[in-house]
């Protein structure tokens, strides 16, 4: 009876000591999340914190996150004195623009490079594929040369296009696609449908996911797009956010809680797509294929 | 027409838009780029064939050492700590334990925000005196400040920081996804055979993440050498060439200095950097046979 209780005792202990272990284990865990995820938030935390106090109480010693008198005097400033609505619609124009011709151009091409049938098919398809390891730094001189030469410097499709000709979006859709079995395309074609009616009305509302996938990333980026931009235009009124925030840093120097509410404009839409899309956004990462 | 020919007809229609594109935007710049670099070429007046002087002129180009030299540098720095950060970061997430996955979303906010918010916000933050953020944080620790980015010495680390900072997210989505794929039962069988938690993730977990770690540190290469937005808002390439990468001095050359032949023969030389790099770096952690 001694042994039997002896024994339970022991396990006992060392259940509570693994229990202990534990508990010590996910604190240490959650410290060090915790951690990065102050570090990645700590940066934002101050731009906005910032946009929202007044010159004068901006350099105030300990620095104060939360601004003891909030001011929208910054974000007034930003909307009467620049034309930032403008550069917001460029922008949000040339993000739009760019998901859209990424995403039709590769449903398409990633379609029938998946599921037609056509001679030189897999040349052609690696052919593009190479295109996704040249650096944009070595076209940036001959597109700017082409761009100019086809009149459409300094227009938003001229920001759109370049930046809309790589191969990515035609990968992710033709990976994505490979996974739709051809039964049900065939049972579509026995049906007399058209190629393009069974591209349109079965491969594009099943490719639901991909497109969202690719849509996002494409957006973000596009969104977030600045070297392009700069190089391209030249004219106050066609620049984009980015742009206009590195031109206004500038010209306003020192003017900082000016220039974090810009930041600001520039940062939000772009966490309200990643907010809404996250899902997708990390599938679009491992679709890629670029997990290996 | 026959039925066959009649399909390959469909399928050229259907890669057409996107093919046109890529010619039009990516195939044919790419060779015009290696014919501008073959000539003295302001952009607008007559160009002027020079064959390869523009490459062998390089040579002899302090300011282009210069550049190499910062853009190895901030690679050097970058590519490891990225790739321990993000690995780190996969395997905290990856415990299983209640809300990991917020930190997961929290990690990916510097992501997917445009790098010319960060290097604004940065500036912000570096800024000397006690204007700046951190020289504020480090005086409530009792340590004395430092002007960042005025500084030879402390400016490209300070710029490294930022491409980590902003950039393991992304990885860590990818050592997640080779964490996931590692069956449970190895790393338990290890521990029933008496290894501790330590040596089972480095006997076990680290090797067959090795695929994973090859392809983060290949793409963290890339990344890292075309680094110019950053060094744009922030320093434009001082103090002193400390921070002048070759991204930033090929578009000096092209676009303030007019010199398209100069510049457009640089950008094949990063071209070939980073594809000797990857190359490189393929080779060493191509998985043991």
């Amino acid at each position: 009876m001694a042994e039997i209780t002896q024994a339970v005792r022991i396990r006992d202990r060392s259940w509570v000591q693994r229990r202990v272990r534990f508990g010590a284990r996910a604190a240490a865990v959650y410290l060090v999340l915790i951690l990065m995820g102050i570090t990645s938030l700590l940066p934002f935390f101050w731009m906005l914190s910032t946009s929202f106090k007044e010159t004068e109480t901006l350099f105030e010693y300990p620095p104060q996150f939360i601004p003891a008198e909030p001011t929208l005097a910054n974000y007034a400033f930003l909307f009467n004195r620049t034309n930032i609505l403008r550069y917001t619609l460029n922008t949000a124009i040339v993000t739009l623009g760019t998901a859209a011709t990424v995403i039709i151009f590769g449903s398409m091409a990633g379609y029938a490079f998946a599921k037609l049938k056509f001679p030189g098919r897999n040349y052609i398809f690696f052919g593009l594929l190479g295109g996704l390891m040249v650096p944009f730094e070595v076209l940036i001189i001959p597109l700017f040369v082409l761009i100019v030469r086809m009149n459409m410097a300094n227009t938003l499709q001229g920001i759109i296009f370049p930046m809309a000709a790589g191969p990515f979006g035609i990968f992710v859709m033709r990976q994505y696609l490979l996974s739709i079995p051809d039964e049900l395309l065939d049972a579509a074609r026995v049906d007399g449908a058209k190629e393009f009616t069974v591209f349109w009305r079965i491969v594009m509302p099943m490719s639901k996911p991909a497109i969202a996938a690719l849509g996002t990333l494409i957006a973000i980026g596009a969104w977030n797009s600045f070297i392009w931009p700069l190089v391209v235009t030249s004219r106050e009124e066609m620049r984009v956010l980015t742009l206009a925030i590195s031109i206004l840093q500038l010209e306003y120097r020192g003017l900082y809680g000016t220039m974090m509410a810009a930041a600001t404009v520039a940062f939000v839409p772009a966490l309200i797509i990643f907010l809404l899309f996250q899902r997708y956004f990390v599938q679009g990462i491992a679709l890629s294929g670029i997990k290996g | 027409m026959r039925r066959s020919q009649r399909r390959a007809l469909t399928g050229y229609l259907f890669v057409l838009p996107a093919v046109l594109l890529f010619l039009m935007f990516l195939a044919i710049p790419l060779l015009y780029s290696a014919g501008i670099s073959l000539f003295r070429w302001t952009g607008m007046s007559e160009a002027t064939f020079v064959g390869l002087s523009n490459y062998s002129r390089l040579l002899t180009d302090r300011v282009f050492w210069l550049s190499m030299k910062a853009t190895a540098v901030y690679a050097v720095m970058v590519i490891p700590a990225t790739t321990a950060a993000a690995l780190l970061a996969a395997i905290f997430v990856n415990q299983g334990l209640r809300g990991t996955n917020v930190f997961r979303s929290l990690i990916f906010i510097p992501v997917i925000t445009s790098s010319v918010v960060i290097a604004v916000v940065w500036n912000f933050i570096y800024q000397g005196g006690e204007v700046g953020l951190l020289n504020a944080i480090l005086r409530l620790v009792g340590l004395p400040g430092h002007i960042w980015m005025g500084d030879m010495l402390t400016a490209l680390p300070a710029i490294a920081v930022i491409g980590v900072w902003s950039r393991f997210g992304w990885f860590s989505v990818l050592f997640l996804a080779g964490l996931q794929d590692i069956p449970v039962e190895q790393r338990e069988a290890a521990e029933i055979d008496g290894a501790s938690e330590w040596q089972a993730f480095w006997h076990v977990t680290l090797p067959l993440l090795r695929p994973t770690i090859a392809l983060v540190m290949v793409l963290a290469a890339i990344q890292s050498f075309q680094v110019f937005d950053v060094v744009f808002i922030m320093t434009e390439g001082g103090p002193y060439y400390s921070t002048h990468v070759l991204g930033y001095y090929i578009w000096t050359e092209a676009f303030r200095g007019l010199r398209m032949g100069y510049a457009s023969a640089m950008s094949y030389v990063l071209f070939g950097s980073i594809m000797i790099i990857t190359f490189i770096q393929l080779r060493i952690l191509r998985p043991a046979t």
